[in-house]
């Protein structure tokens, strides 16, 4: 897949290997990736992923950009002073936008079927459980592979999952 | 990470003078550095540059953001260089004009760029964290955040049931108390906020469920409890101060032990969901009296701990009246906690909930 996008798109060449890079390390949670896949910094596709959202909420009926952006901008400045002051090393701005814009991919899918059914009975809490659980998982362990952070997964995971929480809780109500 | 194309093959142009005055020379033979006019390109990039004419600033600044105007060189140059350049460049060859707007295809432009933007970058990193120093002791906070996850479950665990726990004390090092990551009982910070968000979502979450919620109830409900606090924080503060108890406390001591409240105030919250206001009110007074046990305890080891290691020249005098006073602000302190407990989440509890009259 990587080659059909190197082939075809020499002008996309750059974003095209990072956004399907990221995309994928996304969607699988539990595979170990490279440090190097995160070194640089890609706000295009986190773009790509907010405007998706919005659009899927602006389907249901629910015109709150101004909300995305706002809890997106105070989610991102929080995450990366709670984990300048967790990792030995400090961490850039542009790598937790990147890696929290790239992970907000199974709340767009979850935007997506609320546009279709409403999330509000039981299989809409399991679904959204899913959802959460699965943005912090690729998010946390984005972070601590690029980190090196030690034992320290899930309390990485449990701010992204308040962060995630509340887009969640967005698309709910 | 370099992603130009012509990387192997173009030959390196005095690549090791990082400057952005080497612009002038791509393509071209390196350009004389000796000529003391070239460092005046050098642009806003802190106080080692020194500091060059308005003009010359403002033309350089401009060559990468307005690539295509065709600016004048002021002192009388033809324009005919691809650059614009100002100063007597007369002994670079003319560029034929067809080149200009090709020039930043070429990758030497590209990464001259890059490095230009990486630079200003880094000045204003290091200019932002100088001012962040000033109001965020930043080494000293990271010292609270160093924590794993067996600290914090065996914390949260001790919060809820200290009553077993028996060696209260914190190792020391050389130069300051061991690290929550390796010592269980010395104070973080991660908890506390963790459990500061998570109050104020929960919160926003049962009144959500009370059909009471609101966008604007979050933000009434954070700034509250922030200033309820700071308020507590501060006397916390007054009173060390005017009882005139000297103590290893420090601030962010005092922050970590207020803050802790916050997870029995989540658990007490979430407890009322399920039954009614008896669960809420039980809960809320056992977690209370784990939490209060748990603070005289840990205070105790760290308050009171003065007494024996500091030498007195009043005899017996002081340590005693000193123990009483340092007994007083515990009970004190522990005292506290109840109460702002329960006013922080009493309003947040329905009368009945609702579930039980929906599915009933």
């Amino acid at each position: 897949m990587h080659g059909v996008v190197l082939i075809t798109f020499p002008a996309a060449r750059k974003y095209g290997i990072s956004f399907c890079l990221q995309t994928l390390t996304v969607l699988n949670p539990f595979h170990t990736p490279e440090v190097a896949a995160l070194q640089d910094t890609d706000l295009a596709g986190p773009l790509v992923f907010c405007l998706a959202f919005g659009g899927f909420l602006l389907l249901s009926g629910k015109v709150h950009f101004s909300y995305i952006y706002g809890i997106g901008v105070l989610g991102c400045l929080s995450m990366w002073a709670l984990l300048s002051l967790m990792s030995a090393q400090g961490v850039t701005i542009g790598t937790v936008v990147t890696v929290l814009g790239y992970c907000l991919l199974p709340m767009v899918g979850l935007s997506g079927v609320n546009v279709i059914l409403s999330l509000q009975g039981y299989v809409g809490i399991v679904l959204t459980s899913v959802a959460i659980l699965w943005c912090s998982l690729s998010a946390s362990k984005l972070f601590v592979t690029a980190l090196a952070m030690d034992h320290q997964q899930p309390l990485v995971l449990y701010p992204c999952a308040l962060l995630y929480g509340v887009f969640a809780l967005i698309t709910i109500f | 990470m370099n992603y130009n194309a012509n990387t192997g093959s173009r030959p390196a142009l005095g690549r090791k003078v990082k400057r952005v005055s080497d612009v002038n020379s791509m393509g071209y033979t390196p350009y004389d550095p000796a000529q003391g006019v070239q460092s005046n390109i050098y642009p806003n990039l802190g106080s080692e540059s020194p500091a060059p004419s308005a003009y010359q600033q403002n033309f350089a600044n401009q060559q990468f953001t307005t690539p295509n105007q065709n600016y004048g060189v002021p002192q009388g140059n033809p324009p005919v260089y691809g650059f614009n350049q100002p100063g007597p460049y007369s002994n670079v060859p003319p560029t034929p004009n067809a080149q200009f707007g090709t020039v930043f295809g070429q990758p030497i432009v590209q990464d001259m760029a890059l490095q230009y933007g990486q630079q200003l970058a880094n000045t204003g990193k290091s200019m932002l964290k100088q001012e962040v120093e000033k109001f965020v002791p930043v080494n000293s906070l990271k010292y609270y955040f160093a924590v794993d996850t067996k600290y914090v479950l065996s914390k949260l665990m001790l919060l809820f049931f200290p009553f077993t726990h028996k060696d209260w004390s914190v190792k020391y090092e050389q130069d300051g108390p061991v690290q929550p990551r390796f010592e269980i009982n010395a104070p973080d910070l991660y908890i506390p906020t963790m459990a500061y968000v998570t109050y104020v979502l929960v919160a926003g979450m049962v009144l959500g469920m009370q059909q009471k919620f609101t966008p604007e109830q979050i933000g009434i409900i954070a700034s509250s409890a922030l200033a309820w606090f700071v308020v507590e924080l501060a006397l916390y503060s007054c009173t060390l101060y005017i009882a005139n108890i000297k103590t290893t406390l420090r601030t962010f001591d005092l922050l970590a032990f207020s803050g802790y409240k916050f997870v029995g105030i989540i658990v007490s919250i979430l407890v009322s969901l399920v039954g009614a206001r008896t669960a809420y009110y039980s809960c809320l007074i056992y977690v209370n009296l784990a939490l209060a046990f748990f603070l005289v305890r840990t205070l105790k080891a760290q308050v009171l701990v003065e007494v024996n290691t500091q030498p007195s020249y009043y005899g017996d005098a002081v340590p005693s009246s000193g123990n009483k006073r340092r007994l007083y602000f515990l009970l004190f302190v522990a005292a506290v906690q109840p109460v702002l407990s329960w006013w922080l989440s009493f309003h947040l509890i329905g009368n009945a909930s609702p579930e039980k009259t929906v599915s009933e």
